[in-house]
């Protein structure tokens, strides 16, 4: 079945299959952030077990995660701009 | 629990995922199971269309997210015991057709906000939903759980970790939203926080975040289930003392 096209976003809606190319999207990220990122949308770990392995506190990847996808949404909007 | 349900299978291929057959155990479910399928194709169509007109400009769908009784929860969204009274051949038909009354949610993912409906009561009436702007949530409680469950059908020596999502959140305008997500939603859930950009500010916890302590008491289904068993307790505690005294004064 599919929808009338005309209703779907086009650039920020890969099918939920269709595999996010992780890497030019974490881009804008800092090494720290990319990790964490990995770890929490990748690897599918919980922010506690996170921040175990990465030796940091939770609180701290809460923040890595908020402050990530604010600079991924500069990123969409800068890339519009352009 | 309805063992043919196919609606987490028609929406998963409204998303594009590709068909995941699961095969029943008996010829007589199969059939049902795709009978129900053929039905819900043509109620999900109708109800798609109907999705698009609640649409704003520029406002696209981004993704869908299934939730049923079987695999979610009934306990936060499916209604006081999921009772449901149809008022139109449409609805009547759906639940003839599918066995299911509130069962069946809906939440559409949009650029904007979320819509979130009970697919019965969509049909109904298309006033019948939810919507929660992406701008007026705060935070939102996603947190992960886990836990060893014995397999289908296996004794507990083979056990499989079974992994599930809380959902919760408070809009500004005081709106609670509270949902048990499976793995498969948590996933969609999880692509949709880092695809969608008007979702980038809303804080993710692993708490529930109300307005106000009061929203936070009464506007908690956790909170209200430990009170429930709080009290349980007090109450069965009274009652010991009470049998004990009455049991110690008559000796």
């Amino acid at each position: 079945m599919a929808l009338d096209e005309t209703y779907l976003a086009d650039l920020e809606t890969p099918p939920a299959t269709e595999p996010l190319d992780f890497d030019a999207l974490f881009t804008p990220l800092s090494p720290t952030e990319r990790q964490v990122f990995q770890l929490y949308f990748i690897d599918d770990l919980t922010p506690q077990e996170i921040a175990a392995k990465l030796k940091m506190k939770r609180l701290a990847v809460y923040k890595h995660l908020s402050r990530g996808r604010l600079k991924l949404k500069q990123e969409v909007k800068q890339h519009d701009l352009n | 629990m309805i063992l043919t349900n196919p609606f987490v299978e028609v929406v998963n291929q409204m998303n594009g995922i590709p068909k995941k057959y699961e095969p029943k155990s008996t010829p007589e479910l199969r059939q049902k199971y795709q009978e129900r399928q053929v039905a819900l194709y043509i109620t999900m169509q109708d109800v798609l269309t109907k999705v698009t007109q609640l649409l704003g400009d520029g406002e696209k769908i981004v993704n869908f997210l299934p939730m049923t009784n079987e695999d979610n929860t009934a306990a936060a969204t499916d209604g006081i015991m999921g009772m449901y009274a149809p008022q139109t051949d449409e609805s009547k038909e759906y639940i003839k057709a599918q066995d299911s009354l509130r069962g069946n949610r809906l939440m559409v993912f949009t650029n904007q906000r979320i819509i979130f409906f009970i697919v019965v009561e969509f049909i109904d009436d298309q006033s019948q939903y939810f919507s929660y702007e992406y701008d007026q949530m705060p935070a939102i409680k996603f947190k992960k759980h886990q836990m060893k469950a014995p397999k289908k059908g296996d004794i507990v020596i083979n056990q499989d970790q079974q992994t599930w999502y809380t959902l919760d959140f408070e809009t500004k305008d005081g709106h609670v939203f509270q949902e048990f997500l499976t793995a498969d939603n948590g996933k969609v859930f999880k692509q949709n926080l880092l695809t969608i950009p008007a979702m980038s500010q809303i804080r993710i916890t692993n708490h529930a975040t109300r307005n106000n302590r009061f929203d936070l008491i009464f506007g908690n289904i956790l909170t209200g289930f430990t009170a429930y068993n709080v009290l349980a307790a007090l109450i069965l505690l009274l009652m010991l003392i009470s049998l004990l005294t009455a049991l110690l004064g008559g000796a």
